[in-house]
């Protein structure tokens, strides 16, 4: 009886396989079905804002502990969800996924990957999200491996080497559906790997384009190089996901240091296009505009932030932004049509200029550049931001940036290239007397001013989330998950989940309510009211 | 002080002699002591996914005369000896006699070899299977085909013809417990009919026949029956013998080279 019931549901039940297919129009429309979180920064902008307000200033000190999910790892878990239609998708480093139900943390499916040993990763076997398109998922694996998974069930639909793990190459960002096409970047910045933006065909996997961010000769830029074979291991990795105006049919990327980090004299010139913003054709690749914003880098000030597209008033004229605190503690407006610099001006403690000269490059002091003895420079080595998002709320018109004070004392030495291994040249150290401190600062997006400031500890790696409820969301390295109010920066709740917290927050709906959800430690913390 | 050195010695030669195990590259132990030997750690080890008798579970079929990462002896040796990462095949542990000795026994149940003819038409089978037998609505073979039956794109290392014939007259002699019915009657009457993914004491997840992903909580629920029965149908009577051996001898086609 059993069965005939079974060949009657075979025969009549439609087994669509459109359920849940995250087309690329929704992922264009994502603004239209915000109880979901659909992209690494949320939507296309890289604003990383909700419109939920079902939790806001008035109800945010009842925020409670709803589950966790724990994760097997000893790596640092940098992972943002993913939720689509009432299933979340993330990833657990090394470069492993899950399929979770949102309103219990409980397991649909696991995804694990075997990785040989050796992985050249200069900061941790880490990673920090999926992409979706389809129904399919998307993940970017530290032996550098693209894998398509069956959002289904986890099963792997096809898996392609991006480049060559002995090299020094590894992938730890989420990747970007634009399309039909899935965007990936590379790690490798410190290991002197040639950096490229890959675009995979997101049915087969087949390779539809490559743009080498470090040119090789014969191509523009390539004599920002001299004229050796620097530009062979040139690194500016693309380590972070970029975003996308479909209106104007362009993806911006941001681009990672030159290599060697610290000793620019096995590369003289400006190395482009390391460190820079660079705007592609997300059809075929081509360069349509750079902005480098920080020539010659010998201090890994990678360009490695979220690229926050907004549209908004500035001196008197609607225009398309693209907002950019830089890792170099400069805060940058530029043209999203054309790079033209409409602002700069520095957003954190900074020795190293004495300031941007009108075409966006920096007038260097020279005792801020590393010898053989050493220098000590603000922002240190890991930026005055780094790779964690910002967030821009269109409702206060703030963009807010986790801003780490923190100097470095480093040298320039020599360093010779050994494919696989760290190519630096330089050592490095924090101070014993050290004045760092970190906060989060909400910057008048047209001007760079602070509107405001909330202090933490010494040091800081939270993404920020802010929402319609005017509410911005972010996380300390002692584990403190905190909301702000969004207008002044005070201190509405906080709750301890006990681990470091280097990732960004996310929201949606399940079951109708508003959850908000952090990766700390070694485990993913949801919370919600009632 | 001097016991410290013999011992030592007897160390070091013990190492010598297991690395010498690992370079070998045919059997040397294969008597008939050898194989009952090799039956008897077997029976221990490794028959909970093989089957007592070899011929599969949860792991391959050992009965066909050649093994997914090789069939020659050393390749059998180092299946054995290091495992197969991500296969759930793990390491057995220290080189040595006991490692050929399993070697030895596996060989011995090489009597469904794939010399033996295969009746039927995988070609036939072929159309059968994504035709009339509708399997492909649960079933996927290479990335093409339903996700809420076993993917059978490698099921000819797993199992051998006799038992994919006896599964396609009667799936539920042996039912996977990932592919166990599951009903789950909604407070209101709504049925879900699926295939569990996980459970705890509170709720349960499962992918139903229509492949959507539920998280249900049992307090939902008025009713939650889970039996080790497959939704799978049985195709006894519904093909006649030579489309069954069409059918078994597609399935039997179906073996990727990993090696």
């Amino acid at each position: 009886m059993r069965y005939c019931a079974f060949l009657i549901v075979l025969v009549t039940l439609p087994w669509s396989t459109a359920l849940g297919q995250m087309t690329y129009q929704r992922l264009l429309e994502s603004d239209r079905e915000p109880h979901n979180w659909v992209t690494y920064s949320g939507s296309y902008n890289g604003q990383r804002y909700s419109q939920l307000e079902q939790i806001n200033v008035k109800n945010v000190q009842k925020l409670e502990f709803k589950w966790a999910f724990q994760m097997r790892t000893l790596e640092d878990v940098e992972t943002t969800p993913l939720v689509v239609d009432d299933i979340m998708y993330l990833t657990e480093p090394p470069s492993n996924a899950h399929a979770l139900d949102p309103r219990t943390g409980r397991t649909y499916w696991s995804y694990k990957r075997d990785l040989p040993d050796e992985i050249h990763t200069c900061c941790g076997r880490v990673n920090r999200g999926l992409a979706m398109l389809g129904e399919k998922l998307y993940l970017g694996t530290v032996d550098a491996h693209l894998v398509a998974l069956d959002a289904r069930t986890g099963s792997v639909i096809w898996d392609i080497e991006v480049a060559d793990r002995h090299a020094g190459y590894s992938l730890t960002l989420a990747p970007l559906a634009v399309k039909d096409k899935i965007i990936v970047g590379v790690s490798g910045g410190e290991y002197g790997i040639r950096g490229f933006l890959d675009a995979y065909d997101a049915e087969t996997g087949k390779r539809v384009w490559r743009f080498y961010t470090v040119p090789e000769p014969g191509e523009p830029g390539n004599d920002s190089w001299g004229e050796g074979d620097a530009w062979k291991t040139g690194g500016a990795p693309t380590w972070m996901t970029g975003s996308f105006d479909p209106d104007l049919n362009l993806i911006y990327w941001g681009t990672g240091n030159p290599a060697p980090d610290f000793n620019g004299a096995v590369r003289p010139g400006d190395n482009l296009y390391s460190d820079s913003v660079i705007a592609l054709d997300p059809d075929n690749g081509q360069l349509k505009w750079y902005f480098q914003f920080t020539p010659h880098d010998v201090w890994d000030w990678d360009a490695a932030q979220i690229p926050v597209l907004v549209d908004t008033d500035f001196q008197g004229q609607m225009r398309k932004l693209l907002l950019w605190p830089n890792r170099n503690a400069f805060y940058y407006v530029l043209d999203r049509i054309t790079g033209e610099l409409l602002l700069v001006r520095p957003f954190a403690q900074q020795t190293w200029a004495q300031g941007i000269d009108s075409k966006g490059r920096p007038i260097i002091k020279p005792e801020a550049i590393p010898t053989d003895k050493g220098v000590v420079v603000f922002p240190g080595i890991q930026g005055a931001t780094n790779w964690f998002s910002p967030s821009y709320s269109p409702q206060t018109d703030l963009l807010y940036v986790a801003i780490r004070d923190v100097p470095t004392f480093l040298s320039a030495n020599d360093v010779e290239y050994d494919p696989g291994g760290l190519y630096l040249g330089s050592r490095w150290n924090g101070l014993s007397e050290d004045p760092s401190w970190a906060n989060i600062r909400a910057l008048i997006p047209q001007t760079g001013e602070v509107k405001w400031e909330y202090p933490l500890y010494r040091d800081v790696w939270t993404g920020l989330m802010s929402t319609a409820g005017n509410l911005v969301f972010g996380g300390s390295v002692e584990g403190q998950f905190f909301a702000l109010d969004a207008l002044t920066g005070k201190e509405l709740w906080r709750s301890n989940v006990g681990g470091l917290i280097i990732s960004g927050p996310i929201t949606y709906l399940s079951g109708g309510k508003q959850l908000v959800s952090i990766a700390a430690g070694n485990a993913l913390f949801t919370f919600g009211l009632d | 002080m001097c016991s410290k050195w013999i011992l030592g010695l007897l160390l070091a030669l013990s190492a010598c002699e297991l690395v010498a195990q690992d370079e070998e590259t045919s059997n040397p132990y294969t008597s008939e002591t050898d194989i009952s030997a090799g039956a008897e750690i077997f029976k221990v080890q490794c028959s909970s996914c093989h089957g007592g008798d070899g011929s599969g579970g949860k792991g391959p079929d050992l009965t066909q005369g050649q093994f997914r990462y090789g069939s020659s002896d050393a390749a059998l040796y180092r299946t054995i000896r290091f495992g197969v990462p991500k296969s759930g095949m793990p390491r057995f542990g220290p080189a040595g006699i006991r490692v050929w000795r399993v070697v030895a026994y596996v060989r011995s149940l090489s009597h469904n070899t794939r010399e033996l003819n295969v009746p039927g038409d995988p070609e036939q089978g072929k159309q059968l299977f994504a035709g009339r037998g509708n399997c492909t609505q649960c079933h996927m073979v290479d990335g093409v085909g339903g996700r809420v039956g076993p993917d059978l794109s490698d099921i000819a290392w797993m199992r051998s013809t006799e038992h994919l014939r006896a599964s396609l007259l009667d799936p539920n002699r042996e039912v996977d417990r990932g592919y166990r019915s599951v009903e789950a009657v909604r407070k209101g009457g709504q049925v879900i009919k699926g295939v569990p993914l996980n459970e705890d004491p509170y709720s349960i997840q499962l992918i139903d026949l229509e492949e959507k992903l539920h998280s249900l909580l049992k307090s939902d629920l008025e009713d939650l029956r889970q039996e080790n029965i497959s939704w799978m149908p049985s195709y006894q009577g519904v093909f006649s013998s030579s489309e069954l051996d069409n059918l078994v001898a597609y399935l039997y086609s179906l073996r990727r080279k990993v090696y």
